[in-house]
């Protein structure tokens, strides 16, 4: 990684900035959609259809054997009814919520100082960090889930030996017995697998950031953190509110991560959304049902970036 | 040898038909049992067969090709993992397989949606159809009709590790459950030293183990009373069964009491344990160099439970396993039967006893190896699950493990935990 | 974006850029202490990071009865290659990489092009339907693909794309495109457009302004974005699975799958294997890296 390539483009900041040297803001201009018209084909040409789909099969009772007439039964709002109206389901989307919440959090703040420190290292190191972040990502989700199951097994994991050789005991120490310490478990599994895609979209912002604004406030006067918040942070705000949006749709919905570490058979108190909406209705072919959870699911996540994607939104109308 | 020159003909014929169908032929087949009908018949097997008798399924490829000369068979081997959303993804589509396997525990479902053909008229076309293994046919039979064909079987026994068995002056495998006992209180003396031993290895959630016991004592998992389900783990004799289950579970065994038996064959790989239940496949795994200890090879021995209510019998192993199927979609019914047929055959299903895979029909089980001869035995006394639509979810639920957890780790009494299940299981299979 | 920076910023960056230019130094700490403790941070964080994946290549080497010990071995006491020799030995290993790597690398370079064309639109412009089209691209990445799976097959299966690789390429590019547009997005409407148009003053056609100017500077983004896709692609399993159905299409996922048998999996190979595909991911980071590492320098100077 070239930190000092990116030093010129400070040079870039202070061109004279005028609202008549906007020529393709005109109204009228075709180019925008030119340019985004490929994504659209492809998006719409593989999504629009089973989307669709999703939304009428939620309305209809689906289940084997009208998947095998192609045919269900219009019920109107029956499904969300039932979902809505079953207690144990809001248990389940608090457990969610309090698991996203936490890994969320986790991922950022963590992956942040990552970045950050990747910037302060010498060559060697960085790049040391940069092969592990890529071979964690790169290795097949399954494997990694049960390499961490190993590590935390009971007879045989590496984790209780060493606690136990530190003086503490934990020989035949079980991490799932108690949910609390179990989910911390998986929350680490989860954390350590979104931290490469994090730590490196980050970092690549971050090469975004002017070294000359930050270091000339350096000299001004300003705190390590008053730099971060008032130079480094406005650059990456964008990166962030992807970054973050995605994370809260991946924890908010995960599922692999539990089903596999428990063996596919997690007790009730491990359930989150995902494991639940699986449960539920993929693994007993109700396919209603389970579209009816889907739609749920994107309206909770809808209502909680929302606050993003306004932003997002507007980013680009400021201007 | 006949057997092995039919054998190396049919795999050239198979090897010949393979290659047909790679130039492909995308005339779907009609059902009508005309000879000389051209079109390719797809058929969906599991992984294991490619892996264990490959050579078998060419030859019912073969034998299919002999009879209607035209018909490409184009078999397509699957991954367990997902292996039903795809099923699924291609019932709801226009070419469906014409011939599928599915685990014994899959079918009911598949049954219940009118999913499989019902191949009732043709059962005596099926050899040793008479035969067939209890809880096999009981696995593709659905509302008297039958929907598959008996593949294979998996039974469970104990499997032992013969060595600690003999240094704690025991001689032979126990024939009865006080022997049983006994044996696990020497073992356990033998071993004192070894905090980390155990006598009988039982995993928490490890409820294919448990429920032998249950039906030991005549109990069931759930029964049907005119169209209702309801579950009877809550009965008088299950409850004994699960005391006494229990009972050894704290003496003898060290095992994880919320875990399952996932990792028990490299647990027992390891030394530490003088016994598991499990399925005779895992002896394999056990003594695999890639997924064990080959040193064990000489001192693994296997035994069929000993009833605790009925001295001198076994108690009641779970039946696993796999059935074929003809999707009642499938356009080429006669020609998937005879595939069926062809591999299911006398010939084919002795080849794969030599394999040490068990076979769809007691009448071969003398020819079993003498080592597998316990697992067998227990094959030849079997229970299996309910056979409602609703029993997936049961499973998926979860119930029979949680009650487990329950018991072992005493959070409840054997008598609470089975009425909060037996009234969990009453509810969910008998809900819409 | 750039409106949006705090106004002192740009005030200090007017102020000092005649300054700050001549040192050209790099961000680290001065003083040797502090330069200790970020080293020995990063070695800490590496070690963390690196622990499972240690774990996991050690245990590929490993014979199956070392896999789980009660005494952990941290190095492997009977390292043996058994497990490498049995997961290259099974079938369809070299066409499935060959699938894969078609796949993947089509998947890649199409998400690219297109992301970047409709990060410049969104980010660059206004028009109708802008709005709808980034709650659209946001909206798509939030339903779990498992609620679509049986549609996408039957609509594919309708247009004879199943059992095709472009019907696989196709689906991946619709999941894939909604992040790569998104965090381009964000690096492109990091870069003031006056730039561009005082190339675009200076005579430039837009074509050498994108190239000499945009390009560069979005380069990072770009890393990110097709590493990203990279491994979206690679590792995807379910979608490959339901989709191909001969063993001579499937994809390196459903290759390893194959480990998993009804007598349980295959752990020692299944490790090995793992280790296998990973390491193209790793050299397409690696390549990626550099190329853009120098594309960026050549780029900056240009600029």
């Amino acid at each position: 990684m070239t930190s000092t390539a990116m030093s010129p483009r400070a040079t870039t900041q202070q061109e004279p900035s005028g609202p008549s040297l906007r020529p393709r803001r005109r109204r009228g201009d075709r180019m925008p959609y030119w340019l985004v018209l490929p994504s659209v084909v492809v998006i719409a040409a593989v999504l629009a259809y089973p989307l669709f789909q999703l939304l009428s099969l939620s309305l209809q009772q689906y289940r084997l054997k009208e998947l095998l007439k192609g045919k269900g039964e219009f019920i109107g709002l029956k499904n969300y009814q039932a979902i809505l109206t079953d207690p144990f389901f809001w248990q389940v989307v608090l457990r969610s919520v309090l698991f996203t919440a936490v890994a969320v959090t986790a991922t950022i703040g963590i992956g942040t100082g990552i970045a950050l420190l990747m910037r302060r290292m010498n060559r060697a190191m960085r790049i040391a960090l940069n092969v592990v972040l890529i071979l964690v990502w790169a290795i097949p989700g399954l494997v990694s889930i049960v390499v961490f199951q190993w590590m935390v097994d009971f007879e045989f994991g590496v984790v209780n030996y060493l606690l136990t050789k530190l003086g503490l005991d934990f020989d035949k120490h079980n991490w799932f017995e108690n949910p609390v310490q179990g989910f911390a478990v998986i929350a680490a599994l989860v954390v350590w697998g979104a931290l490469p895609f994090v730590v490196i979209t980050l970092y690549a912002g971050l090469t975004q950031v002017p070294r000359e604004l930050e270091e000339a406030a350096m000299v001004d006067g300003a705190t390590g953190r008053q730099v971060f918040w008032n130079v480094t942070m406005p650059v990456l705000r964008p990166v962030y509110v992807i970054l973050t949006s995605l994370s809260v749709i991946w924890d908010f919905m995960v599922f692999q991560q539990i089903w596999v570490m428990l063996n596919g058979r997690p007790t009730p108190d491990y359930y989150t959304i995902g494991v639940y909406s699986f449960v539920q209705s993929f693994g007993v072919n109700d396919y209603g049902k389970g579209s009816a959870i889907a739609v749920i699911m994107v309206l909770m996540l809808l209502s909680v970036t929302w606050i993003y994607i306004r932003q997002m939104v507007k980013i680009g109308e400021v201007k | 040898m006949k057997f092995r020159k039919l054998l190396i003909a049919s795999a050239a014929a198979g090897a010949l038909a393979l290659s047909a169908c790679a130039s492909g032929d995308a005339n779907g087949g009609s059902s009508s049992p005309a000879t000389d009908a051209a079109g390719t018949l797809t058929v969906w097997l599991q992984t294991d067969a490619q892996q264990g008798w490959p050579e078998l399924v060419d030859a019912a490829s073969a034998a299919v090709k002999k009879q209607y000369p035209n018909v490409t068979v184009n078999v397509e081997y699957q991954t367990w993992p997902d292996h039903l959303t795809k099923l699924d993804a291609a019932l709801a589509g226009s070419t469906p397989p014409d011939v599928v396997e599915l685990g014994n525990t899959e079918m009911t479902k598949y049954m219940a949606a009118g999913a499989l053909a019902d191949l009732t008229s043709q059962k005596g076309n099926f050899d040793n159809s008479a035969t067939w293994l209890n809880a096999l046919t009981e696995s593709a039979t659905f509302d008297g009709a039958l929907y598959g064909v008996p593949y294979y079987a998996g039974s469970r026994a104990v499997i032992y590790n013969t060595a600690l068995y003999t240094k704690a002056g025991i001689a032979s495998a126990p024939a009865t459950y006080d022997e049983f006992i006994s044996d696990n209180d020497k073992l356990m003396a033998a071993n004192a030293s070894d905090k980390n031993f155990s006598a009988y290895y039982f995993p928490g959630k490890n409820w294919y183990g448990a429920m032998p016991w249950v039906y030991d004592q005549g109990g069931a998992i759930a029964v049907q009373d005119g169209g209702q389900w309801k579950g009877s783990l809550d009965s008088a004799e299950a409850q004994k069964g699960l005391e006494a289950l229990k009972q050894v579970v704290l003496k003898y065994s060290k095992a994880d009491k919320t875990g399952d038996e996932s990792k028990q064959d490299q647990a027992f790989a390891q030394g530490s344990i003088a016994a598991i239940y499990g399925n005779g496949w895992e002896r394999g795994v056990i003594i695999d160099p890639k997924t064990g200890n080959p040193d064990l090879k000489d001192s693994l021995g296997a035994y069929p439970l000993p009833s605790l209510a009925k001295p001198g019998t076994t108690m009641p192993a779970f039946l696993g396993g796999s059935d074929l199927a003809v999707t009642s979609k499938s356009a080429n019914q006669a020609w998937a039967a005879a595939w069926i047929k062809a591999f299911t055959s006398t010939e084919s299903m002795t080849a794969m006893v030599k394999k040490g895979v068990l076979p769809n029909t007691t009448s071969l089980l003398d020819l079993v190896a003498p080592a597998d001869q316990p697992f067998a035995k227990s094959a030849a006394n079997s229970w299996f699950v309910p056979t409602s639509p609703n029993w997936a979810n049961v499973e998926k639920a979860n119930v029979l493990p949680n009650m487990l957890v329950d018991i072992f780790t005493e959070k409840k009494t054997v008598a609470q935990a089975t009425a909060d299940a037996s009234a969990e299981i009453t509810k969910i299979l008998n809900g819409s | 974006m750039s409106a949006s920076l705090p106004m002192q910023t740009a005030q200090v960056s007017e102020a000092d850029h005649q300054v700050v230019r001549v040192p050209r130094r790099r961000f680290r700490p001065r003083h040797l202490a502090g330069r200790v403790a970020v080293n020995v941070t990063g070695l800490i964080v590496i070690v963390v990071m690196a622990f499972p994946v240690y774990w996991l290549v050690i245990s590929s080497f490993k014979p199956g009865k070392d896999l789980l010990t009660r005494t952990p071995q941290f190095l492997p006491t009977h390292p043996t290659l058994a497990n490498y020799a049995d997961a290259l030995s099974r079938p369809y290993f070299w066409t499935s990489v060959r699938n894969s790597l078609i796949v993947t690398l089509v998947t890649v370079a199409l998400s690219l092009v297109i992301a970047f064309l409709a990060a410049l639109a969104v980010s660059r412009m206004r028009f109708h339907g802008r709005t709808a089209y980034i709650v659209m691209i946001i909206m798509v990445q939030m339903v779990p693909l498992t609620a679509l799976i049986i549609s996408l097959y039957l609509m594919l299966n309708a247009v004879h794309l199943t059992d095709q690789l472009v019907g696989v390429i196709f689906t991946y590019l619709a999941f894939v495109l909604p992040f790569t547009i998104w965090t381009l997005r964000g690096f492109v409407g990091n870069i003031p457009p006056e730039l561009e148009e005082a190339a675009l003053v200076d005579g430039c056609t837009r074509m050498q302004a994108f190239r000499r100017i945009v390009f560069p500077l979005v380069a990072p983004g770009l890393v990110a974005t097709s590493v990203f896709a990279f491994i979206q692609a690679w590792n995807e399993y379910v979608l490959a699975y339901v989709l191909l159905s001969s063993q001579g299409k499937q994809t390196l996922t459903v290759w390893l799958a194959a480990f998993t048998t009804q007598k349980g999996t295959e752990w020692g190979p299944l490790m090995a294997a793992s280790v296998l595909t990973a390491i193209p991911v790793v050299v397409f980071f690696l390549l990626v890296q550099n190329r853009m590492a120098s594309g960026l320098t050549a780029g900056a100077v240009k600029g």
